[in-house]
């Protein structure tokens, strides 16, 4: 079944297309992540498909509703954890997950809510005195509440400590075991990898990569890298090879077998291939893959250079410093 | 124009750091046209508008009565846009934690605050301008007979009353506050200065006006009546006094700034 | 359901914080029992003079707890991203502004009351002689105020302008129903007519008919204009609302 489904969606802020004709679909009890860099459209689709914002043109579907025009009935299946939202500053984390347990029908109990946020031991505080992360997961535990069918998460764990972080994870898996559908954004490619089933990368407002998160990778190449001895020229190498100062980078689509090949080749030489590192595909590659790529395209096509922060910074092939 | 002379004297801030915590809070309010306009509006209506009325209804020319309403609801307009003003707008900069990032960017307490009054009292100072050219033209007032004074006591009372803000918004700290609590004040210097017309003030016990009249406002009516009509300088020992007392109270408060909170996490 | 939810919540925050209390009770408490009781004491004929005090009084009780109080509320909650927050609820847009309003209305009534009990313990002015007339001006006029106060944010552009944008008109009330004195005579009498078509001169007239002599047909009629001036307002209130009101701080 479909939970949430995205139909050549547009939505522009005066001059600016915050979200260009975008399509996508998000099966029920499973994790969807949109990525994206800042300003690539995620919460403009974020807000569009939770109702605060309406669609230039396009649809959106949420458990087969709109979610403007069948808003109430759409908001008691849904959770929404938006990126930027306020508390009553003073009130107590307890007292705000109470209040929030009247406007939710059958909602948990407050303690369960708080527990799951991991905010027990904060009941008693005032608002005001959370931290940042703290204050996310306040923002977990009402968008919990109501135990949702389909749950928005913008940026979720921004401002929470490693552990924390975690926390979090593990409470949206558990979720999701359950049979709750996720659709959530994240600026930490780690976040996605560990949860998500299926993705969408964003880049001003257009969907530039998507679908099933273990065959995007797979259609991705791996790298080995390693320091390129001092006596060897970069010509010499079994591979072809990219060099930059002192560090060499082989792409492969199978990087188990290459660096097999580079390592038989440096012991027949009697060399040693320092710093060696061999990475499968991750979301940060395909990251610095479209980010290479859009630096390409830019320097190909000067005449639609309208940004001068972008054209003016020479395009390097292999600029792996992310 | 120097209005922290008056409103911090003695205090050792460098200038500079001052004026660009004023210029960051005149960007902010100058550069939002609808801010502008809303309040200009607003005040012009309430401090122009009733004395314009008065003196279109009274059957003969009573130059007295206009003056004293014109004195009175100037009273009430530099109440609202420095006092209720200070107030609120210390407070939501607390709240959207730009204070904090002030501070944290280096900057003194005292330049931050001062700042802040250098920028009301700029704003005060215009709109009383405004509010008498618009009175000098459209009406029998007479423009003041020592303008210069009249300038001085206004930039001076908008700096005092910009320093009573500043205790109301460490009393008060929430922004939603601060408007109703700020209310009695500027119905008593309303009142004390003559805004609500005269027959008002006339049925006020004799005490309850003696009250009235040491706030900043009256003294302000005091120097601006003599400003505008001319007379004895030495009379105005009085009022002058009174300012400077408030002056030296706001100094005091300057110095218990530590009281005033900067974050508002707690 | 939610209603209640929106309207204990509002109730809640307005109550529970001391420091809302000086502010917002006894400020215009203050003057609605202050100003007669004084009357009573320095003039001639106090009593006639404290009722008539008192009843203009209540204009500034309306404009101040249900008009001012609503807006600024509102405002700041609008900017700190609040009601974009309760709108993550399940609650309608109607049920949360309605809850703001119903709360507020509770708050400016009950000062009615008790302001009225006040000045008869204190300034000798009788009750009203037809209460159920005072209780439906009350009621009504709050509720017209508070939902006037909703549409008033709409051009406030920011929270820390709410206050300067609203405290002029808590002026013109006070002045328009005599609370500051007969400052009105010395106005134009073209003027008369407009501000005695201001929200809170009708609620202070129909009260009025209230106090005064009369049988149940003279008030009847003497509500038949008032009524029809705050039907007038909650009408223009409610179109501003669907038209202009603002769930967020401006983007632009």
């Amino acid at each position: 079944m479909t939970a949430i489904q995205v139909n050549h969606l547009s939505k522009s802020y005066g001059r600016f297309q915050a979200v260009n004709d975008i399509s996508f679909e998000v099966e029920a009890g499973t994790v969807f992540a949109l990525l994206g860099r800042n300003g690539a459209g995620k919460t403009t689709t974020i807000e569009l498909l939770t109702g605060f914002q309406k669609p230039d043109t396009g649809s959106v579907r949420v458990l087969g509703l709109d979610p403007i025009s069948d808003r109430a009935q759409v908001r008691g299946n849904v959770g929404i954890m938006l990126q930027e939202a306020g508390f009553f500053p003073d009130l107590t984390t307890g007292q705000t997950v109470e209040i929030w347990r009247d406007f939710t029908p059958a909602a948990r109990p407050a303690s369960e809510a708080l527990e799951l946020a991991g905010l027990t031991a904060k009941a008693k505080t005032k608002v005001r005195q959370l931290s940042g992360g703290e204050k996310r997961r306040l923002d977990l535990a009402l968008a919990l509440l109501g135990r949702p069918d389909v749950l928005f998460l913008d940026e979720p764990t921004t401002g929470m400590d490693p552990e924390a972080r975690r926390d979090v994870w593990e409470v949206v898996r558990n979720l999701a075991a359950r049979g709750t559908t996720v659709l959530l954004t994240t600026h930490y490619l780690e976040e996605a990898q560990q949860l998500a089933t299926n993705l969408a990368i964003m880049d001003r407002g257009e969907i530039v990569v998507g679908g099933d998160m273990a065959e995007t990778l797979a259609a991705r190449v791996g790298r080995v890298s390693f320091e390129l001895p001092s006596v060897i020229h970069p010509g010499e190498l079994p591979l072809p090879a990219t060099v930059r100062g002192r560090l060499a980078m082989v792409q492969a689509a199978d990087p188990d077998l290459a660096a097999q090949t580079l390592l038989g080749w440096a012991s027949e030489r009697g060399l040693r291939l320092r710093g060696l590192e061999v990475r499968m595909a991750s979301l940060e590659d395909l990251f610095l893959e479209l980010a290479k790529n859009d630096e390409i395209s830019q320097n190909d096509a000067p005449a639609q250079r309208d940004r001068g922060t972008r054209s003016d910074r020479p395009a390097r092939s292999g600029d792996a410093r992310a | 124009m120097e209005p922290e002379a008056t409103a911090l004297p003695g205090v050792v801030t460098p200038v500079r750091e001052v004026l660009a915590v004023a210029r960051l809070g005149g960007r902010l309010f100058w550069g939002d046209g609808r801010a502008v306009g809303g309040i200009a509006v607003l005040s012009v209506c309430l401090g122009a508008g009733l004395p314009l009325l008065i003196a279109a209804s009274l059957r003969s020319r009573d130059v007295e009565v206009v003056l004293g309403m014109h004195l009175g609801m100037l009273a009430m307009v530099l109440t609202i846009v420095a006092t209720t003003q200070t107030a609120v707008t210390l407070s939501t900069r607390r709240e959207l934690l730009v204070l904090k990032r002030l501070r944290a960017s280096g900057l003194r307490g005292r330049a931050i605050i001062g700042g802040e009054l250098v920028n009301i009292v700029t704003q005060a100072t215009l709109l009383s301008a405004l509010v008498s050219m618009i009175l000098y033209t459209f009406t029998y007032l007479p423009p003041p007979e020592l303008p210069l004074l009249f300038a001085a006591c206004v930039v001076a009372v908008a700096g005092v009353l910009a320093l009573i803000g500043v205790v109301f918004s460490i009393v008060t700290r929430r922004p939603d506050l601060n408007a109703p609590a700020t209310i009695p004040f500027m119905l008593a210097s309303a009142a004390g200065a003559g805004g609500y017309g005269p027959f008002v003030t006339g049925l006020l016990p004799g005490w309850v006006q003696w009250t009235l009249d040491l706030l900043p406002t009256g003294a302000m009516v005091e120097i601006a009546r003599l400003a505008c009509r001319g007379g004895e300088l030495t009379t105005l020992t009085g009022p002058v006094l009174n300012l400077t007392v408030w002056a030296l109270l706001g100094l005091v408060t300057v110095r218990f700034l530590f009281l005033f909170r900067w974050d508002p996490r707690r | 359901m939610s209603l209640t939810a929106t309207y204990k919540l509002s109730a809640r925050l307005f109550w529970r914080d001391k420091g809302m209390l000086p502010a917002s009770v006894i400020t215009p408490l203050g003057l609605a029992i202050g100003m007669p009781a004084l009357m009573r004491n320095v003039q001639a004929d106090g009593v006639t003079a404290a009722a008539q005090m008192f009843v203009g009084a209540l204009a500034l009780i309306l404009s101040g707890t249900a008009f001012l109080n609503i807006t600024v509320a509102l405002t700041m909650r609008r900017d700190q991203l609040l009601l974009k927050r309760l709108r993550t609820t399940r609650l309608t847009d109607r049920q949360i502004l309605l809850g703001e309003v119903a709360n507020t209305v509770t708050q400016t009534v009950a000062l009615m009351i008790v302001s009225a009990v006040a000045v008869h313990l204190l300034a000798d002015v009788p009750l009203p002689r037809n209460p159920v007339l005072f209780a439906v001006f009350a009621v009504a006029g709050s509720a017209v105020l508070a939902t006037l106060g909703v549409a008033w944010t709409a051009a406030i552009p920011r929270g820390e302008l709410a206050a300067a944008m609203t405290m002029p008109f808590f002026f013109l009330a006070g002045l328009a129903s005599g609370a500051m004195g007969p400052i009105m005579n010395l106005l134009p009498s073209w003027l008369h007519p407009f501000l005695a078509a201001l929200p809170t001169s009708a609620v202070v007239d129909a009260v009025r008919a209230s106090y005064g002599p009369g049988t149940l047909g003279s008030d009847l009629v003497a509500a038949a204009v008032p009524t029809l001036v705050l039907a007038v307002w909650a009408g223009v209130a409610l179109l501003s609302i669907r038209r202009w009101f603002r769930w967020e701080s401006r983007k632009s």
